[in-house]
C-alpha cells in the first residue's frame, strides 16, 4: 500500500478496507455487540491518535486495548493512575548502575504500542502532565534525553464520569490531546447474553490470533494518510471547525489541532469504506467523538443541559455540505 | 423509430397551421406552400439528426444554418420566383417577412395572393417545422413539439379573423394530431412507438377533435373575436383630396353643364361620392378608415330586400380621389380603389383622371314602409359619435344657436312620437320651409345655418343636408352628410351625369337597418336644374313613399305606444362595440397561457441542460434533478445533509425500492465531486438511469396531480440549485 490515485488507489483502499474489516472482526470477538466502538477505536489506531474512553468500569475498556494490541501483535500495558501515582511511573527512570559506573534508563510502562491509561482523572495534574510530551511528540524526554515510543503508538484513556470524588479533571490541553472521546456503553441483551454463555474474555483474549502485524499497520496508516480529499471537503472541515468558535454555547472551541484531528480521521474512515477518496459521510459521521470533547460548553447552556455532542450536532446541521447545491 | 415517427406528426402540424392562413388568402394559394414549408425543414432535421458520435444529433447551429439556407433556396425557387428573375429578390424576402403582415392587416380578406404576402405564411410555416422538428428530435418532452405551430396558429388567427370561411376543422385536426404527437412519444425517443396506448389512444384522439368541432362555435369569444385590424390606422381621407366634395357643391351647382362621369346601367340609381359624418362646428368631414380590398367590398347591414345593378363607369370632369357607385358597392374592378368598410364609400388610389373606366356592382336596399315604421334609433358607438354637436373649433361656450336649431327641431316634429317619424316630418318641414336656390352663398357652419334657417330660407342641397343634420343631431338622431349625384342624362343605355346633378343628402342611422337617407329638398329643386334631368330613381321614390307611410302609421299610436321594432340581433351584435371584458379576459387568458408555458417549460429546460455537458456535470445534474423529485415527497432543504442523508431520507419518504437508486446515485455524485479521477460517460448514464427511475417511483408515490400542482407553482420557474451549482 504504498500508492494511491485512480484505479489503483481504488484497489488498495478495497484491499484496505478487508484488512480493517478483518481486524474489527477480530476485536469484536472478544468485545461484543460494539461494532461501531470497535471500529471508532481501530479509527484512531490507524489515524495514530490516542482515545479517550468515558465510561462506568466493566464494559471493556481494558479488554478493547488489549484485543487491539492482540490483534496487530503489539505489545500493551496498563497503567492505573491514582492519586499517588508519579510522573516516573509512567515514564521510566534513570537509575545509577554501579557496574558501568552511568545512570541506564528504565522505560516505564508507557513505552508500549498501546498503554492503557485507566481512571486517568484519578491521577494528580502534574502525573497527568507527563502523557502531554508522550501524546503528542511521542517521545519521553528524561534527564534531557528523548526516548522515542515505539510505533504504533496509542494511548487509550479511561475515565468514569459518575464517581467525580476525588479526582482531577483533564486539562483543556491534555483533552485537546485525544483524537476522540468515546463511550463504549452498555451492551445489548443479547451481547450479554452471549458474553455469559461464551467462554471467558481473559482465555479467549489470550487465544485471540493475530490479524495482521506492526509492519501492516504501519503501512495501512502511511495509505490512508495519503487519501485524495477534494479541495471542497477541507473548506468544510474548516467550516464545521469554525462553527464552533463562534457558537453563543460554548466558551472554548475547537482548536487548529481538531481540525487536523478531524480530517486524519476521516481519511481513515474513508478508506475503512473501500474509497480511496473523502466524502462529507466522514467528516460527518467523525465530527461529534472528534471535536465534542475539545468544546467547553458556558454555565448557562449547561444548566440547560447542553454539552458538546448537542452543539456539534447543531453545527453540522447548519453547515451546508459540499455537494449539497441548496435546494 | 418514435422520433421519426414523431417528425411526420410535426411536420403535419405545421402544415395545418399554414393551412389556417386560408381565412387570409383561401385555401388554393396557401395549401402548395404550407404543404412545402412544413415538408422540406422536416426531412432535413431528420437527415441530420443522424447517429453520430455518442448517438447524439448534430449541434443545433449546424441545423440552424442549413436551413437559413435551404429556406432562402426554397423560397426562391417557389413563392418568390418571380423577384428572383427581376432581380428584386432581396428585396421581396425583406418586405415579404417584415413587412407584410402590415400590408395584410390594411387589406380586407380574402387578401390577393400575391408573393410577397406568400413569404410570411412561408416562413412562419417553416420556422414552425423547423423548431418542432428539433424539439421533437433533441428533448422527451411529449407536448412541447405542439408549441412551435400553435405559435402560426396564432398568428393565422388574428390576421384571418375577418376572413371568410371557417378554420374549426383544421383546428380539430390540430387537436387529433396533438393527441396523436403525445401518444407517439409516449416512451421518449430512445425507445420505440408504445404501440398499444397508441391504438387504445388513436379513438380518443379522435373524439377530442370531434368535441373539438363541435365546441369551437360556442367559445364566447368565437362571437366577437378581437380584431387586430381595428388597431391600424388608415389615412384619413383629407389626406386623399385636400378639398371636400361638400364643399364644391356650390361651384358645381353655378356651373352644371361639367360633364363629371358617365354611367353605362339599365337602371337609374343615385350615384354616392363621399360620405362625411363628422360635423366640428364648421365644416364636415370623413372618418373613413380606407383600406386596400384588392376588389372586394365587405358587405353591409343586410336589408331584406335588395336588388342588383351592374354599372360601367367612365370618369369624366370629376376631380379628386372619391369613387362614385350606388350604394351599396359590392366589387369594383378596373380601377384600385381603398375601401371604408364601414360605409362602403371608394376612393381611388390615385386622384382620378379623365376617361379612366371601371365596372362596379352593387347591391341597393330596398325599404318598406313596413321596415322603417318602429324602427329605433341605433346606439352603437358610430351612432353616438355622429350624434355629437361640437361647439366648433376653440369655442370654450356653446353656440347660441344650437339652442334655437333644438326649438326648431323640435317645432319641426310635434306631435311625433316614434325616431322615423320625427325623421320624416323634419325632411317634411324643410321641403316646405325653405326655398331651393343654387345662387344661395355656400357654407354650412353655425352660422351660416342660421342664417338659411332664419333670414334666408334659400338654399342648395349643401344647405338642406346640413341643415337637416344638425338638425337631427339636436333631436338626438344620429346623422351624417353623403354627396352624390342624382338624376343625370339619359340616352340609350347611357347616363350622363353633369356637376349640376350634384346632390347632397342626410341619412339617420336605425338600429338593425343602418343609414337610411332623407331627401328635405323641395320638389322644386329637380325641376329648377338647368339641364334636362332625369326623374328621380325608381328607388329613391320608393323610399320616400316607404317613409311618408311609415311616419303616417305611427303618428296615431299615441306618445310612448309606438310599437318599437326589436332589432334583428345579428345586425345588433355586428353593431356592438366589443365590451372591455373582452379585451381583459383575452389579456388575462394569454398572460395565464404565457405563465403555464414558463412554469412547464422551464423545468423542463433545466433537466435538458442538466444532461448536458461533461459526465461530471451530467451526474451533478442528475443528482439536482434527483432533489427536484424529492422535493415532490417533502425534502424542503438539502443543504446540510450529505448525498447519503438524502437517500435516506428520500427511502423513508419513497420507500426501499427508492433506495435501490439513491444510494447507487450518491455514491456517483459522491465519486463524481470528491474522487480524485473524472468519472466516464457511462456513469453519467447510470446517475440518470437511477434519476429517472426515482421520478417514476416519486410519480407513483406523490400522485401526478400533486406534481402537477407543484409544477404551477412560481418557483418552478428558479432553478433552486443555480447558485450551488455556480458555487461548484
Amino acid at each position: 500500500m504504498t500508492e494511491s490515485g485512480g484505479a489503483d488507489a481504488d484497489a488498495l483502499a478495497g484491499r484496505f478496507a478487508q484488512m480493517f474489516a478483518a481486524l474489527a472482526q477480530n476485536v469484536e470477538r472478544v468485545v461484543r455487540g460494539k461494532r461501531e466502538k470497535v471500529e471508532l477505536a481501530l479509527v484512531c489506531l490507524l489515524s495514530e491518535g490516542h482515545l479517550l474512553v468515558e465510561d462506568v468500569p466493566g464494559v471493556g475498556k481494558t479488554t478493547l486495548a488489549r484485543a487491539m494490541s492482540a490483534s496487530v501483535e503489539a505489545e500493551w500495558a496498563r497503567i492505573q493512575f491514582t492519586p499517588d501515582l508519579l510522573p516516573s511511573d509512567i515514564t521510566g527512570v534513570s537509575i545509577f548502575n554501579q557496574g558501568t559506573g552511568a545512570f541506564e534508563f528504565h522505560p516505564g510502562p508507557i513505552f508500549a504500542n498501546l498503554a492503557v491509561a485507566d481512571e486517568i482523572n484519578r491521577g494528580s495534574p502534574k502525573t497527568q502532565s507527563a502523557l502531554l510530551e508522550v501524546m503528542e511528540e511521542r517521545r519521553v524526554t528524561v534527564d534531557g534525553t528523548p526516548h522515542p515510543v515505539p510505533r504504533p503508538f496509542m494511548v487509550i484513556a479511561t475515565q468514569n464520569p459518575v464517581d467525580m470524588d476525588g479526582t482531577y479533571p483533564l486539562p483543556e490541553a491534555q483533552l485537546d490531546r485525544f483524537l476522540m472521546r468515546i463511550s463504549m456503553g452498555y451492551p445489548d441483551h443479547q451481547a450479554e447474553v452471549a458474553l455469559l454463555a461464551g467462554a471467558p474474555t481473559g482465555a479467549l483474549l489470550d487465544r485471540l490470533p493475530p490479524v495482521m502485524g506492526r509492519d501492516d499497520l504501519a503501512r495501512m496508516i502511511d495509505f490512508a494518510q495519503r487519501l485524495h480529499v477534494a479541495a471542497p471537503l477541507y473548506d468544510y472541515v474548516v467550516r464545521v471547525v469554525a462553527a464552533t468558535r463562534d457558537h453563543p454555547d460554548l466558551r472554548l472551541g475547537a482548536s487548529p489541532r481538531a481540525s487536523v484531528a478531524l480530517l486524519r480521521a476521516a481519511r481513515v474512515r474513508a478508506a475503512a469504506a473501500g474509497r480511496s477518496y473523502l466524502v462529507p459521510e466522514d467528516v460527518k459521521a467523525l465530527a461529534v467523538p472528534v471535536i465534542a470533547h475539545r468544546l467547553i460548553v458556558t454555565p448557562e447552556a449547561e444548566l440547560r443541559g447542553r454539552g458538546g455532542a448537542d452543539v456539534v450536532g447543531e453545527v453540522l446541521a447548519s453547515v451546508p455540505t459540499p455537494q449539497a447545491a441548496g435546494v | 423509430m418514435t422520433r421519426y415517427v414523431s417528425l411526420v406528426v410535426t411536420a403535419c402540424l405545421s402544415a395545418v397551421a399554414g393551412l389556417a392562413f386560408q381565412r387570409v388568402f383561401g385555401f388554393g394559394p396557401v395549401a402548395p406552400v404550407a404543404a412545402v414549408a412544413a415538408a422540406v425543414p422536416t426531412v432535413l432535421c431528420g437527415l441530420l439528426s443522424g447517429p453520430r458520435k455518442e448517438k447524439r444529433p448534430w449541434p443545433l447551429w449546424i441545423s440552424l444554418v442549413l436551413t437559413v439556407a435551404a429556406w432562402t433556396g426554397t423560397v426562391a425557387v417557389t413563392v418568390l420566383r418571380p423577384a428572383l428573375s427581376d432581380g428584386t429578390f432581396p428585396q421581396a424576402v425583406r418586405e415579404g417577412v417584415l413587412g407584410s403582415w402590415k400590408s395584410i392587416l390594411t387589406t380586407l380578406l380574402p387578401a390577393p395572393a400575391k408573393p410577397e404576402f406568400l413569404v410570411l405564411v412561408n416562413v412562419l410555416v417553416w420556422l414552425a417545422a423547423f423548431a418542432s422538428a428539433e424539439i421533437a428530435l433533441r428533448t422527451r418532452l411529449r407536448a412541447l413539439p405542439a408549441v412551435p405551430p400553435l405559435g402560426v396558429w396564432a398568428v393565422a388567427l388574428l390576421l384571418g379573423v375577418d376572413g371568410p370561411g371557417s378554420n374549426l376543422p383544421l383546428a380539430a385536426a390540430t387537436v387529433v394530431l396533438i393527441a396523436v404527437l403525445v401518444l407517439v412519444r409516449a416512451d421518449g425517443p430512445d425507445a420505440g412507438p408504445a404501440w398499444r396506448p397508441l391504438l387504445s389512444g388513436l379513438p380518443v384522439a379522435a373524439v377530442l377533435g370531434a368535441l373539438a368541432l363541435v365546441a369551437g362555435p360556442v367559445v364566447p369569444v368565437s362571437a366577437d373575436p378581437y380584431d387586430p385590424r381595428e388597431q391600424v390606422q388608415a389615412p384619413p381621407p383629407q389626406q386623399r383630396d385636400s378639398v371636400s366634395p361638400l364643399d364644391r357643391v356650390g361651384g358645381w351647382l353655378l356651373s352644371p353643364d361639367q360633364v363629371m362621369f358617365t354611367v353605362v346601367s339599365k337602371r337609374d340609381e343615385i350615384e354616392r361620392l363621399a360620405v362625411l359624418d363628422t360635423f366640428d362646428g364648421v365644416t364636415w368631414t370623413s372618418s373613413a378608415r380606407f383600406v386596400p380590398t384588392g376588389s372586394r367590398v365587405p358587405e353591409g347591414p343586410k336589408p331584406r330586400k335588395e336588388h342588383a345593378v351592374a354599372q360601367r363607369v367612365t370618369i369624366g370632369a370629376l376631380p379628386g380621389v372619391y369613387v362614385p357607385a350606388p350604394d351599396r358597392p359590392r366589387q369594383v374592378d378596373g380601377l384600385g380603389v381603398v375601401v371604408d368598410p364601414a360605409s362602403g364609400a371608394l376612393a381611388a388610389a390615385k386622384p382620378l383622371v379623365s376617361g379612366r373606366t371601371y365596372t362596379v356592382e352593387s347591391e341597393v336596399p330596398e325599404w318598406s314602409a313596413d321596415d322603417l315604421a318602429g324602427a329605433g334609433v341605433a346606439d352603437d358607438a358610430e351612432a353616438r359619435a355622429d350624434r355629437r354637436l361640437p361647439w366648433g373649433p376653440g369655442a370654450t361656450t356653446p353656440p347660441v344657436q344650437l339652442a334655437e336649431f333644438r326649438r326648431f327641431a323640435e317645432a319641426a316634429t310635434q306631435g311625433a312620437v316614434s325616431p322615423i317619424q320625427k325623421a320624416a316630418m323634419l325632411a317634411e318641414y324643410l321641403k316646405r320651409y325653405a326655398k331651393y336656390d343654387v345662387t344661395a352663398p355656400p357654407g354650412h357652419g353655425y352660422r351660416q345655418l342660421d342664417y338659411f334657417l332664419g333670414e334666408g330660407r334659400r338654399g342648395t342641397p349643401e344647405h338642406f343636408a346640413t341643415a337637416y343634420a344638425l338638425l337631427a343631431r339636436t333631436l338626438g338622431l344620429p346623422s351624417r352628410v353623403v354627396v352624390g349625384f342624382d338624376g343625370g342624362n339619359r340616352s340609350g343605355g347611357t347616363v350622363q351625369y353633369r356637376s349640376g346633378d350634384v346632390m347632397v343628402w342626410p341619412e339617420i342611422k336605425f338600429a338593425g337597418l343602418g343609414w337610411i337617407r332623407f331627401n328635405p329638398l323641395p320638389d322644386s329643386a329637380r325641376r329648377s336644374k338647368s339641364n334636362d334631368s332625369v326623374a328621380a330613381g325608381e328607388t329613391e321614390k320608393k323610399l320616400e313613399q316607404a317613409q311618408k307611410n311609415a311616419a303616417s302609421r305611427t303618428r296615431g299610436s299615441g306618445p310612448g305606444r309606438t310599437p318599437q321594432k326589436t332589432p334583428p340581433k345579428p345586425a345588433a351584435a355586428h353593431d356592438t362595440p366589443t365590451p372591455w371584458w373582452v379585451y381583459a379576459s383575452i389579456a388575462a387568458a394569454a398572460l395565464v397561457v404565457a405563465y403555464l408555458m414558463a412554469v412547464l417549460l422551464a423545468p423542463a429546460l433545466r433537466r435538458r441542460r442538466r444532461r448536458t455537458g461533461p459526465p461530471g456535470d451530467r451526474i451533478t445534474g442528475a443528482w439536482h434533478q434527483a432533489l427536484d423529485h424529492l422535493a415532490d415527497v417533502g425534502l424542503s432543504t438539502a443543504r446540510t445533509l450529505t448525498a447519503h442523508e438524502v437517500a435516506g431520507f428520500g427511502a423513508a419518504q419513497v420507500g426501499e425500492d427508492a433506495r435501490g437508486h439513491l444510494g447507487p446515485l450518491a455514491d456517483l455524485v459522491n465519486r463524481s465531486r470528491f474522487a480524485a479521477s473524472g468519472p466516464d460517460p457511462r456513469a453519467a448514464d447510470r446517475a440518470w438511469h437511477h434519476t429517472d427511475q426515482l421520478g417514476r417511483l416519486v410519480t407513483a408515490k406523490a400522485g401526478r396531480l400533486r406534481r402537477l400542482r407543484r409544477r404551477l407553482h412560481p418557483r418552478s420557474l428558479r432553478d433552486p440549485r443555480a447558485s450551488g451549482r455556480r458555487a461548484g
